[in-house]
């Protein structure tokens, strides 16, 4: 496949009109993060941000069945991809059904049932003999059904689910049979595939309630990215989840379990798009040493280094881009010149003038880079548009997207090759706004090495990237991981792509309120997004929906 | 030639010998229908063949202007040394060349492959421009009860062709039939054949297949009511994703039932992680004719993989894409380019005769099959004018011929300065319009060209 084609494709959208010309582009490259206030509209603050029905996304599907059966194996299950926005894979609106997809829930669905059958007593809350198998089977639909729908079944669902077992029953399946068939149906049913939130209790200010259990719900898949467990489950039926300080305590204990860890992990996989790398093969002759072990650290690295920081450590934006900490294993230590563990992965510091955060790691040096060498572009976009939430377009469609080194030929730097190419009118105008960002990179290789010289020349990674209050000089990526690091504009960032990935709804003129709020959240909690996501769980409007207007 | 040497020997343990294309037995049901369904195969092909190498002319044949002439010259060096491999088939097919994707280069949003099928992309649909894929539109009017609107099987890995034609007139992505990766093309097999009757199962008691649909399909029903009782509490849009949801479900139930009373064998199945020729010519050969003989689906499409270094004569290793297609203005890679284009030529080729081989009525199933071939670009490079367009079998248009269209056109205005034949979406309205679809346009219809005047991307190809 042309992927370069798909690289338009996900830039294009912006730069027609961003880039038209060289003015219009300084002023809307960066006009929502450099004054987010202009877009908001001041009439919406007021009301309750939308509540559609979500579609596990794939990867909350797999977690939700792992906490579901965790004695199964159930890696073999195949769920087909979602489709993204900025990198985000939950959003409310993508997360249609699809035909495929519908398939892929009846087999996983039927191959769940079927494993978990093979140990019925792990699903079945009772020894059944002859005469109580029918109370026993009613049994299973009640609490198991509890755990699968995040909440008890109403009369009606247990007579539908507990009427079926029955039929399935005396169809002559038996009662492991019949329970394998329910839990084949309830997990393919709406109430476990979607999240759907109705609310209960009287509409004020246009809004309602979540009832208990859908309050317990948004906590899980916010701050586990999964199911709710039995604990918190157990603290819906309490009625414990009402209060802002019930619910900041139940949050602290959930976010101390490690299944936090896995959603931080989830959340900047998608935020910094740590799979790219699998998209980026290396020359051979060049890069001998870049096998498909030392791809696959580099991409461990950065969950580990996630967990690390964001989970076991402070938990800043700021660390998460100037920390030195890491994890590496031999092949990793190799590559970032520290010393190597004799086997396995142990923490290390890494060389404080060489490395700071997720920017200057291999896995975005290497993911952001071709063959050959890095990209300056591709990686000042990416900063440009994942770090500073501005928008950069994409080439025009005849654009020369090819690498300049596989075919330069005489001694040049990789910064002087881009310079030559990006000199051509058609390019410079947008270029000079963004590619800066990236020769900071230039003091790394194409998959992530440090360097001092291209080519024998010593590497230039100096720039000035100067938008809207931003005017920033930088010598290096160190430099410039700590002028973000400062940025307020990255801050109001982080948290527009946390409420996006939170709500699962987008960022416009009407949800733009709230991101502010998850902003000011930040800020006031030092850029830990640990804490501003336990002032969302606290806040009113965690716990209400908009009226549904049928 | 070592090349073809490597090719045979291939073949042959593929059992893909010409003379194994198919068990003719399969295709018995086929006879039962007085009217055949219309099918169309899309065999969508990355990068674009080399200019100049593909191309044909006759003598006599003036350049620059409109030209068509009959394929009928038996010696096959008539042919282009690309296209060579289908001067058996000469009288079936019809080539285009000419022809561009203007409507690309207008689209500021352009996606790629997405707008090939579409004249349209996602971004522009949700902007008011709602335009499904071709595929697509003749599945919905063509689908049949047992089996699939379409099935779409491409290289999963870097899924190039996944984001192609595959957008419903909502801008959502939608995969109905879509396939696993090229490395499954057994688990492809399974999911199209999978539900047919197992001969290895004995006649009488129900085997596990058969147990397994029944089972499938109590719990479809069930579920079913689960989301139109749900529904009914939930606000309008809300409603109209469950309701999607149920629809799909139900979709999947019929699928499931209606298989039973489908009188026809399952083909052979192949093995997974096969290489990518192999995977290609087993989708075109096996997996396309025998599910359509099995009227499992009418519409298929194959996005194939990029071909390995090894398989065009280049030296191992070297970046097919960079170094290959985007080089094949010059030697050497403008020869490995032809011998890439050439190897297509050949599927093409196999496709035609594995739809041949399968009597229909009182011809062959390749005369009720539009085989359609379509390179992603031009040529090697990015450009989206000059674009190969090979057809076959269909009876819809008429075969044997060569049609030359002009380049005179002004181009939209982010080409560079040059000038093009007629849009592509003209071709695709000519289809539709075969298929018994009354549409007079397809996607985008119009665009300003560099010299201010207004392209119409509008109407069925004239000529065809």
């Amino acid at each position: 496949m042309d992927r370069e084609l798909i690289a338009r494709v996900v830039l294009a959208a912006t730069l027609a009109t961003a880039c038209v010309t060289g003015s219009e582009a300084d002023e809307s490259l960066l006009a929502r993060a450099v004054d987010p206030a202009s877009a908001v509209d001041e009439a919406l603050c007021d009301v309750v941000g939308a509540a559609p029905a979500r579609r596990l996304s794939r990867s909350e599907y797999l977690a939700t069945v792992r906490d579901l059966f965790p004695s199964l194996d159930l890696s073999s299950l195949t769920i087909g991809s979602d489709p993204t926005e900025h990198g985000f894979e939950n959003r409310a609106e993508l997360l249609v059904p699809r035909p495929m997809l519908i398939e892929q829930y009846n087999t996983a669905a039927a191959d769940i049932a079927a494993a978990a059958i093979d140990d019925p007593s792990a699903i079945v809350p009772c020894e059944p003999t002859l005469e109580a198998e029918a109370m026993c089977g009613a049994k299973f639909v009640e609490t198991f059904g509890r755990r699968i729908f995040r909440r008890p079944l109403s009369a009606e669902e247990l007579d539908t689910y507990t009427g079926f077992l029955n039929a399935e029953r005396a169809a002559g399946t038996g009662l492991e049979g019949a329970v394998q068939l329910t839990l084949e149906a309830m997990l393919q049913a709406p109430q476990f595939l979607y999240r759907i939130e109705l609310g209960e209790g009287p509409v004020e200010h246009g809004a309602v309630s979540l009832t208990r259990f859908e309050v317990a719900t948004r906590m899980s898949y916010l701050l586990w990215g999964s199911t709710p467990d039995d604990e918190l489950l157990a603290r819906a039926e309490a009625n414990e989840l009402a209060t802002a300080e019930q619910r900041e305590l139940e949050a602290r204990r959930m976010l101390a379990d490690p299944r936090a860890a896995r959603m931080l992990v989830e959340f900047h996989r998608q935020w910094l798009d740590f799979d790219e790398l699998a998209n980026e093969p290396k020359d051979r002759a060049r890069y001998p040493e870049y096998s498909a072990d030392l791809a696959t650290a580099i991409r461990e690295e950065s969950d580990r280094f996630v967990s690390r920081v964001m989970w076991r450590g402070d938990g800043t934006i700021r660390s998460l881009l100037t920390s030195r900490e890491a994890e590496v294993n031999p092949l990793l230590a190799e590559l970032y010149g520290v010393a190597a563990p004799e086997s396995g992965w142990a923490p290390v510091t890494l060389d404080p003038t060489e490395r700071a955060g997720f920017l200057t790691r291999a896995n975005f040096l290497a993911s952001r880079g071709h063959a050959l060498e890095g990209s300056p572009p591709l990686r000042g976009i990416f900063v440009l548009d994942r770090l500073l939430c501005g928008s950069a377009g994409g080439p025009p469609a005849d654009a020369d997207l090819s690498e300049p080194a596989a075919t330069a030929e005489g001694e040049r730097t990789n910064r002087q090759l881009f310079e030559e190419r990006l000199a051509a009118p058609a390019c410079a105008g947008c270029h000079a706004i963004f590619t800066p960002l990236g020769y900071a990179f230039e003091g790394y290789d194409a998959i992530g090495r440090h360097r001092t010289t291209d080519h024998d020349a010593p590497v230039d990674a100096s720039g000035r990237f100067a938008q809207g209050e931003i005017d920033w000089n930088f010598t290096n990526a160190i430099e410039l991981s700590e002028r973000l690091a400062e940025s307020p504009e990255v801050m109001r960032c982080a948290a527009d792509r946390w409420y996006a990935y939170a709500s699962g709804n987008a960022i416009d003129a009407a949800t733009r309120c709230r991101a502010r709020a998850f902003g000011d959240a930040l800020v006031e909690a030092g850029g830990d997004v640990r804490e501003m996501l336990v002032r969302y769980v606290t806040s009113d409007e965690f716990a209400l929906r908009p009226a549904v207007m049928r | 030639m070592k090349l073809s040497f490597d090719r045979r020997r291939f073949l042959k343990a593929m059992g893909l010998g010409a003379g194994s294309l198919y068990l003719p037995s399969l295709f018995g049901v086929r006879t039962a229908h007085a009217e055949p369904p219309k099918r169309l195969v899309l065999f969508l092909t990355e990068h674009g063949p080399v200019t100049g190498r593909w191309e044909m002319r006759r003598p006599g044949v003036p350049e620059g202007g409109d030209f068509e002439f009959a394929l009928d010259d038996p010696d096959p060096e008539a042919f282009s040394e690309t296209l060579r491999p289908l001067h058996p088939h000469r009288r079936k097919v019809t080539i285009i060349e000419g022809l561009s994707m203007a409507s690309a280069y207008a689209d500021p949003l352009f996606t790629g492959n997405g707008h090939y099928f579409s004249v349209s992309n996602r971004a522009a649909a949700q902007g008011g421009v709602p335009c499904g894929s071709i595929d697509q539109i003749i599945a919905e009017a063509s689908t049949p009860v047992a089996g699939f609107p379409y099935l779409f099987y491409s290289n999963d890995s870097s899924d190039f062709w996944a984001g192609s034609p595959i957008y419903d007139t909502t801008g959502h992505q939608v995969m109905p039939g879509r396939l696993g990766g090229y490395r499954y093309l057994r688990d492809a097999f399974d999911r199209v054949f999978g539900d047919l009757p197992d001969p290895s199962e004995p006649m009488g008691a129900p085997g596990p297949r058969e147990l397994s649909r029944r089972r499938r399909a109590t719990t479809l029903a069930l579920v079913e009511r689960e989301y139109e009782k749900l529904a009914l509490r939930l606000s309008s849009e809300d409603r109209e994703k469950l309701g999607r949801h149920r629809d799909m479900l139900s979709d999947l139930e019929r699928r499931v039932t209606a298989v039973e009373h489908l009188s026809c064998e399952r083909p052979e199945w192949p093995d997974n992680d096969l290489p990518p020729i192999a995977v290609a010519d087993l989708a075109l050969t096996r997996l396309f004719p025998a599910a359509m003989a099995c009227d499992l689906t009418r519409v298929a499409v194959l996005g194939a993989k990029q071909l390995d270094a090894v398989d065009i004569g280049a030296p191992a290793g070297i970046d097919v894409h960079q170094a290959v297609a985007h080089s094949s203005m010059d030697d050497p890679s403008s020869t490995w380019m032809t011998n890439y284009y050439r190897l297509h030529a050949e599927q093409f080729a196999r496709l035609i005769e594995a739809f041949e081989a399968v009597p229909e009525g009182d011809g062959t199933m390749l005369d009720n099959t539009l085989l359609l071939w379509l390179p992603e670009l031009g040529n090697g490079w990015h450009d989206l004018y000059k674009l190969m367009v090979v057809m076959a079998g269909g009876g819809a248009f008429e075969t044997g011929r060569y049609l030359r269209y002009r380049e005179d056109q002004s181009a939209p205005r982010n080409v560079f300065d040059v000038t093009v034949g007629p849009p592509h979406s003209k071709l695709l309205v000519s289809i539709l319009q075969a298929f018994g679809i009354d549409r007079s346009s397809f996607g985008v219809t119009s665009a300003v060209a560099r010299d201010g005047s207004i392209m119409d991307f509008t109407g069925p190809l004239p000529d065809l």
